[in-house]
Order: C-alpha cells, then structure tokens, then sequence
C-alpha cells in the first residue's frame, strides 16, 4: 500500500513539473481606438469576429504570432521568441475580411522581455500618423523605431492579378511635424518592371498618392511627378522591392485632426494585365481615380501616456542631460503623475514662486484641445521642485492662469539624487470638479510637462510638446486605462 | 322569417369575415436555407432542392407556403431613395431628346440623350427593367446615324443588341436606312468571337444579372459572351448592390473580383450565418423567433444541406412563431423520395405529430443515407470460438498488452499536460 501511495505521488509530482508553463518574457499591447477630444469616438471592433496578432517588419513581410476572438483581454497566448518587427493587430470579419487595424512601435520579441505597448486599433478606413519632433526629423532615419501607418496588399486589389503578399504589398509610415507630413511608402515587389521611356509612369510599377486635393505619381523607375508643394520626393529601388518618400504640406497640424489620404498600387509583371491596389476604393468605379470621397483618412496623433491603475509604462523623451522619463496612475480619487528628470546639478533651493530651482511643470487640458466641458475650469497647472515645494493655478486659457481658480488639495512630492531628481504629483478629482465616480477607463486628457532647469542663472526650459509656446493643440495625451 | 335589406348585408358580411377567418386559418410556412460558406459551390443546386420542397408542401392545401421572392423582402437592400429622382430625370431627358429628335435638333437631342443614358448608367439596378437604356441607346445611334457618324451610331446599336439579342426594329416606323445599318450591326455581332466573364464576390453565392437577365450567382463563369459592354449587378441579401459595366474583348476572358459592401440589412446575414454556425440542434430560439417575426410567418422550416460524396442530404428542422424549441424533424435525402418524405414529414409535425425522429431514419451507412426504409438484416453472428485457447488467449499476453497501453497512456498524457514555454503576448482592449 505505501509501494502505491509513493507511486501515486511521484506521477502527481510529475504531472505537476509538467503542467506549468515558463514564461520567458511578456509582452502588453494596449489598444487605442480613435478618439477626439476625451471620448472615443469608433469601435474598432464593431465588425471583429477574429484578431490576428503579428509583426511585421521594415519591408512588409507580414509573420502572424496567433488568431484569436475578441474579449476584454486576449492574445495568442505563449509565442517563440525571436520575431522582430512593429506589432500588429488585425480584426477580421466573420467573412475573413479585414475591417480593423493597428500597429505599435517596432520592438525585438527576445527573451526576458517586459514591455507595455499602446496599439492604435481604428477601423480600417482610418490610419493614424505619428508626431516627430525637429530633432527627430533631422535625425538619419526619422522612420526608424516608428510605428507603421497602414499597409495596401493583396487584399486592397481593384482590378488584376497578383501572385500574394510577395508581388505586392506596401507598407506605409507617416510622420508629422511642424506643418509637414513626411511618407514612406515601401514596397514589396518580386518583380519589379518599371516604365519604358517615355510612357506614363504608372504604366508600369507606380504608386500614386492622394492627399488634400494634392495627387503624386512616383515610379519603380525613379520618377516622380508631384506638385510643387510637394518636396523631396526621391523613389529609389530596395531590396526585395522599391521605396518612395516624399514631403507633404499639412493645411492645418493638431491632434486627432483628419487628413484625406488614398495610395493606389500599380504593379506590372511582365506580359500580364497591369494589377491595381487601392487602399480606398469604390468597388462600383473599379479602375477609376478614386474620389475624395472615397478617400480614407491619416488621424494625426501625438505621443500617448498610458496611465493604470497600477504602475504602468513610461513615456519619454529627450532634454539637454538626457531623458525624461514620465509615469502615470489612476485610482477613483487621484489622478498620479511621476516626473523623473536627469539632471547634472540638481538645485531645490527656492523663493515663493520657485524661481531658482529646478521644477516641472504639469498641465493639464481636460477638454484635450476639444472644448467645451461640463467641468468649470479647463487647464491646471501644477509646478513642483525637486525640493518638494509647489504652486499651482487654473485657467480656461494657459496663457492666463490664476491661482484662484484652481483650488489644489492634493501633493507634491520631490526626491533628488545624484544626476537627477524626481516629483510626484497627486492631483486628486474632485480639485479639477470631477466627480470621483465619474472619471472614466478610457478618457483622454491632454497633458503637458515643462521641466525648468536653472544652471547659474541661465534658464532652459524643455517640453515635452516640443513646443516653446503653450499650443494644447499639439500637446501630448494621457489615457485612463484598466488593465482588469 | 322577413329578410330585410340589411340582414342579408349582415350576413353577407358576416361569410365575408367568417371565410376570410377560414382562408388565414391556413398556416404560413417559411422555409429557409442555411447555407455554409463551404457549400457555396452547390449554391444553385441547393436553392432548386429549397424550391422543390417549397412546391411539394404547396402542392397540398392546409398550409400557404411564402414564396422565395416573399422571403427575400425582409433581407433586401432597401432602394437607394436618392435614385427616384434621378430616374425621374432621365426619364424627362429622353422624353426631351425624343422631342429635339422629332423636330430635327439632333445636336441638342444628342445632348439630352447622352444626359439621360449618363444617369441611367449610373442607376440601373434601380430600374424595373432595362427597357429604357435600350430605348436611349437606340435613339442615341439613331441620332448619330442621322448626323453622319456611323461608327457612334453603330456602337449605340451593339449596345441595344447586348441588352436585347432579339430586338427588331419595324421598318414600317423605323426609317430602312436605320432598320439596314441595325441589321448590319447584328450581322457583325453574331458573327464576332465569343469570350467570357468570370465573377467573383466576397461574400460568394450572390446573384448575378447581365444585361438584365440573371446569370448565376458568383463565383460564376459566363461563357459564349459576345463582345463589348455589358451592364452588370451583382446583389446579395444585406449587401449593398455592385454594379458597373465590364467590357469584353472578341474572344476574350474578362475576370472581376467584387468586395460587396454591407447594407443596412446586414443584421439579417449575420443572424442566418449564426444560425447556420450552431447548425438545427444547437441554434437559439430567439433568433429563429426574430426570423419568424420578420417575416410574418407561423412555420419556419430551416434546411441545412449537406454534400457527401455526391450526395446530399437535408437536415431538418422545425420552428413555430411563438415556440419554446427548434424541432429535429431528421435527416432526408434531398432528392426523389427524399423531398416527399420531407414535406410530409413537416406536414405531420405542423399537424400536431411531434415524435422524434427514430434513430434508423437517419443511420448513415457509408455514403448512402437510409431514409425511413428498412434495414439490410443484421450480419450473421460470428462463429463460435474455438475451444482450445491459443497464445492470445494466455494471461500473459492480455497482462503485456495492458501494461502497454497504460505506459502509452501515460506517455502521451504526460505530453499532452507539457507545460508550455515562450513569451506570453496579451492584448487589452
């Protein structure tokens, strides 16, 4: 009898080792859907029935990680390391059919990672461009490390034949700054046939892009044929396929604004009816140039702060001693912001008004660049020194901001260290007129952080906005999220 | 016993009302195909099976069986509304043209003409027929013909005669020199080398028209096409109506892919999908009661045809407005025997006869199905084994095999429960 007990427990003991799974890394995609102002404003997954989770690489080639359904959280659950590419979901219909789309920055799936990553998830007329700063822009590659905006392949054919995703695909990055919008559009062609001289350029391998009544046809050949407005436009061949990038005027830059925007393929392999691609298309005109109804849009976005309920992922970005590193969470009473700011010489010694210190300043824009609000005061600001000291003020325009309007109970906190120093905000809600209850999973605010750095009297004020003046329009966003 | 005016009037009215009692006494019927999306091949043959079983429960009385054109009603694309008016105008454009025509103006009756035939492409799926884009092509060409340009005159010809291969024109109203050059045009037309249209759609199993006249339904291949322009549309239940005018090259294969766009109606797709999904025994009575109601039906009669190895069969279900349960009335074969089976079966059910189906009625036996007949008798019992046991009868062997399949249980469950490894990738919406 003890012979069987031993027997017994040893199985159990090893069914037990066995069950487990080892997890080698983990890897949080937060999905953002459009928005404007606080709210959402689309359900992506009004015609989902399946979510293809993948990652797709600098050259449009498309490695699926897991299907799944939708539910509050879901995933492809335990994947091998190794891929590497920018993230993507895909929401299909019941007919297979994508309807829903979106992408996150590019990242190395290895071992040992741990990242939380925001994923824009818009229906599938819609793409979403990401805001670059000057820097950013005269960097090597303003591209690199940037998430995708919207890809054209086989799926988008209008008329034609194409072999799949290795004649044609091609994956398209839009940036912004200033009042530019700067595109990348890289396609993947397995046999690149070019125009003959003197033809039309889209009589061979072309693409064309429609963007604010503006319409540019660029070629596998290296030609481009744009308007004016329209700069450094250069369309050279790659590895694998060719390349176009182009600079294009924006009319009027801010957050959430929508630009109409339509890409077509022209993909000629030799012998073989000419094949079209349209991002945009009405199925009733197929072959003609789409109108601008027809048209999809790219959403202008700017960096988003993911904020939890626990302590979630950092955003950062860059100052003259290196990089800020802000932090955000929410419960029903407070809303906190952490501020970590590398600095050479940290100075916490201070007058009333926090002069002569270093601080941070935190705006916040509750109606995010959407008025109006129910809420009688629109902008906060909180300043807090590594010294811990604060002021604080309110305003319905943050260029006239007064003390009186904003009635601040909560705390700031400050910890210096050697080469950099570190404040904490608690702004609870019933300071900004928010209802405790009321603050909602899933709103948007716009959120501005200024870091002031005084270094014997010479004053150098960074923000994360990229912005010298205080245009909500192009601040950043903050996102009440709950993981459960 | 005086029968006055109104008595008689009474009870005129009174048969009137008791006999109109009697006629909608009869139970409504509806029956509905629950198509897979990997039958879609069978498409066509599945709907004449639908409307052979439709014809044998309509062949008796006691029940009114809803036609396929009534049923379509609730799932259809409403009208674009914006094409009323729109029709109205090309109709006003050719009555115009006709006029300008009359009173020898034909470069303003060109003008109207060319307007009207402009909107009527733009809108003929909306028309009853195509009778009036024949009619403007026609009087365009003849306009052409009368200024001297043949070779438009002759292209608006072809197009009369793509839409209505047997269109004559009368000479005794038609001038001849007209009659001569339209006949002229057919000559060349019959004589041009055919091609053909391929379609396909997604979703796939929609219906096709050319020129008017329904070809198919997609994916479909139209061969013996004669050459030029042709009017098509393409219309799926919940789905926004494709059309557009393909052209074909002499002897040329023209191939079209088609995304059909969802319509306000989609709801509709999307429910019959899901009841199709759950299949007869597993779907949701609220949702056949949504149908039901839809459709102003008592009776629904939900079909799922399958396909085995040339066969095919029906699995059956019934439905009654109001019902708590989706009745399994079995499985029959769906043709011959199997569709009168079929519609007395519903019959006794509708009657009040609610036995379930008897396991035989439904045995599958290999690629045959047994419809309510007899068995084949049983196989004879196997011999009687033999007396003196051989080594497969030993204790010993038995023992070996047990231990055996155990250490393979045991293996492959131990496998099986591995625990995984790898990076945990989780979305959050």
């Amino acid at each position: 009898m003890r012979f069987l007990r031993c027997v017994a427990a040893v199985l159990l003991a090893m069914i037990g080792a066995g069950c487990g799974d080892d997890i080698q890394g983990s890897l949080r995609l937060l999905l953002v859907p459009p928005h404007q102002g606080r709210n959402p404003t689309q359900d992506p997954f009004q015609f989902v029935d399946l979510v293809e989770i993948g990652v797709v690489d600098g050259t449009g080639t498309f490695s699926m990680l897991g299907e799944t359904h939708p539910t509050a959280r879901f995933g492809p659950g335990l994947i091998a390391g190794g891929e590497q590419g920018a993230p993507y979901a895909l929401g299909l219909n019941d007919r297979g059919r994508p309807v829903s789309w979106g992408f996150a920055r590019p990242i190395v799936l290895e071992t040992g990672i741990d990242e939380t990553l925001g994923l824009t998830f818009s229906q599938t007329s819609l793409a979403v461009a990401s805001r670059m700063t000057l820097q950013d822009r005269t960097s090597a590659d303003p591209f690199a490390g940037r998430p995708p905006s919207l890809f054209v392949d086989y799926r988008n054919l209008e008329s034609g034949a194409i072999e799949g995703p290795a004649d044609l695909t091609a994956l398209v990055t839009a940036l912004w700054q200033g009042g530019d919008m700067l595109l990348r559009i890289r396609v993947r062609d397995n046999d690149i046939s070019p125009a003959e001289t003197g033809n039309d350029i889209n009589t061979g391998d072309a693409l064309r892009v429609y963007m604010d009544g503006m319409v540019i046809t660029a070629g596998a050949d290296g030609r481009c044929d744009a308007p004016q407005e329209v700069s450094d436009c250069v369309a050279e061949q790659v590895t694998g396929g060719w390349q176009v990038e182009m600079t294009l005027p924006l009319g009027d830059p801010g957050k959430n604004r929508m630009v109409p925007f339509d890409l077509r393929l022209y993909d000629s392999d030799g012998g073989q009816a000419q094949a079209l691609a349209t991002w945009r298309f009405d199925p009733r005109r197929q072959g003609e140039e789409p109108l601008p109804e027809d048209y999809g849009e790219i959403v202008l976005n700017t960096p988003l702060l993911q904020a939890l309920r626990e302590s979630g992922p950092l955003s950062a970005f860059s100052c003259p001693d290196g990089t800020i590193e802000v932090g955000a969470e929410w419960d029903d009473t407070d809303l906190i912001v952490s501020v970590r700011v590398p600095d050479d010489e940290v100075r916490t010694q201070a007058g009333g008004d926090l002069q002569g210190a270093d601080r941070v300043e935190l705006w916040l824009d509750l109606a995010n660049a959407l008025p109006p609000i129910s809420e009688p005061v629109r902008f906060v600001r909180v300043t807090g020194s590594a010294g811990a000291s604060e002021i604080h003020a309110g305003g319905q325009d943050p260029e006239d901001m007064r003390t009186d309007l904003f009635g601040y109970t909560g705390s700031v906190s400050g910890t210096a260290a050697a080469g950099e120093y570190q404040v904490k905000f608690e702004i609870p809600w019933s300071d900004l007129q928010i209802e405790s209850s009321s603050a909602q999973k899933g709103w948007f605010l716009g959120i501005e952080i200024r870091v002031i750095d005084e270094d014997d009297g010479r004053v150098t004020t960074t923000a994360w906005s990229n912005e010298e003046d205080l245009n909500p329009n192009l601040w950043p966003e903050l996102r009440l999220f709950d993981l459960n | 016993m005086r029968l006055t005016l109104r008595k008689i009037f009474t009870l005129l009215l009174v048969s009137i009302v008791a006999w109109t009692g009697i006629a909608r006494s009869e139970p409504k019927l509806a029956v509905l195909e629950l198509a897979s999306r990997s039958d879609a091949d069978w498409h066509e043959q599945d709907l004449d099976v639908i409307e052979q079983i439709r014809k044998e429960l309509a062949s008796r009385p006691g029940l009114e069986v809803m036609s396929a054109e009534d049923q379509r009603v609730p799932f259809a694309e409403p009208a674009e509304e914006a094409w009323i008016p729109l029709a109205k105008r090309a109709r006003e454009k050719l009555a115009r043209g006709q006029k300008f025509m009359a009173s020898l103006k034909p470069g303003k009756a060109i003008k109207q003409l060319s307007g009207a035939l402009r909107i009527l492409r733009a809108i003929f799926p909306g028309l009853k027929n195509l009778s009036s884009l024949e009619r403007a092509h026609l009087m365009l060409g003849m306009t052409y013909q009368a200024l001297g340009k043949g070779r438009q005159a002759e292209h608006e010809y072809r197009m009369v005669l793509l839409l209505n291969p047997s269109r004559k024109l009368d000479e005794t109203t038609v001038n001849p020199v007209v009659v001569e050059k339209f006949e002229k045009v057919r000559q060349r037309l019959v004589t041009s080398m055919k091609g053909s249209i391929s379609l396909i759609s997604k979703p796939q199993g929609a219906r096709v028209y050319m020129d008017g006249r329904a070809v198919g339904f997609t994916p479909v291949t139209i061969p013996g096409v004669y050459p030029g322009e042709h009017y098509f549309s393409i219309v799926a239940g919940g789905y926004k109506t494709w059309f557009g005018v393909l052209r074909l090259k002499p002897g040329g294969l023209e191939k079209r892919e088609v995304f059909l766009q969802e319509g306000q109606r989609i709801g509709w797709v999307h429910l019959l999908n899901r009841m199709a999904r759950a299949g007869i025994g597993k779907m949701r009575v609220k949702d056949a009661q949504e149908l039901a109601s839809a459709l102003g039906t008592d009776w629904l009669l939900l079909v799922s045809i399958t396909h085995m190895g040339g066969a095919a069969t029906l699995d059956l279900g019934i439905f009654e407005s109001g019902g708590k349960e989706i009745g399994p009335l079995g499985i029959f074969a769906a043709e011959g025997d199997g569709i009168t089976a079929t519609a007395a079966r519903v019959r006794r059910w509708i009657e009040g006869d609610h036995s379930l189906p008897q396991p035989k009625t439904f045995i599958r036996h290999r690629k045959d199905v047994i419809i309510g007949g007899t068995h084949n008798p049983p196989p004879p019992p196997p011999p009687p084994p033999v007396e003196h046991g051989s080594w497969y009868t030993s204790w010993w062997f038995w023992t070996a095999v047990g231990a055996v399949v155990a250490g393979a249980a045991t293996t492959t469950t131990l496998l099986l429960m591995r625990g995984q490894s790898g990076i945990d990738v989780q979305v959050y919406r």
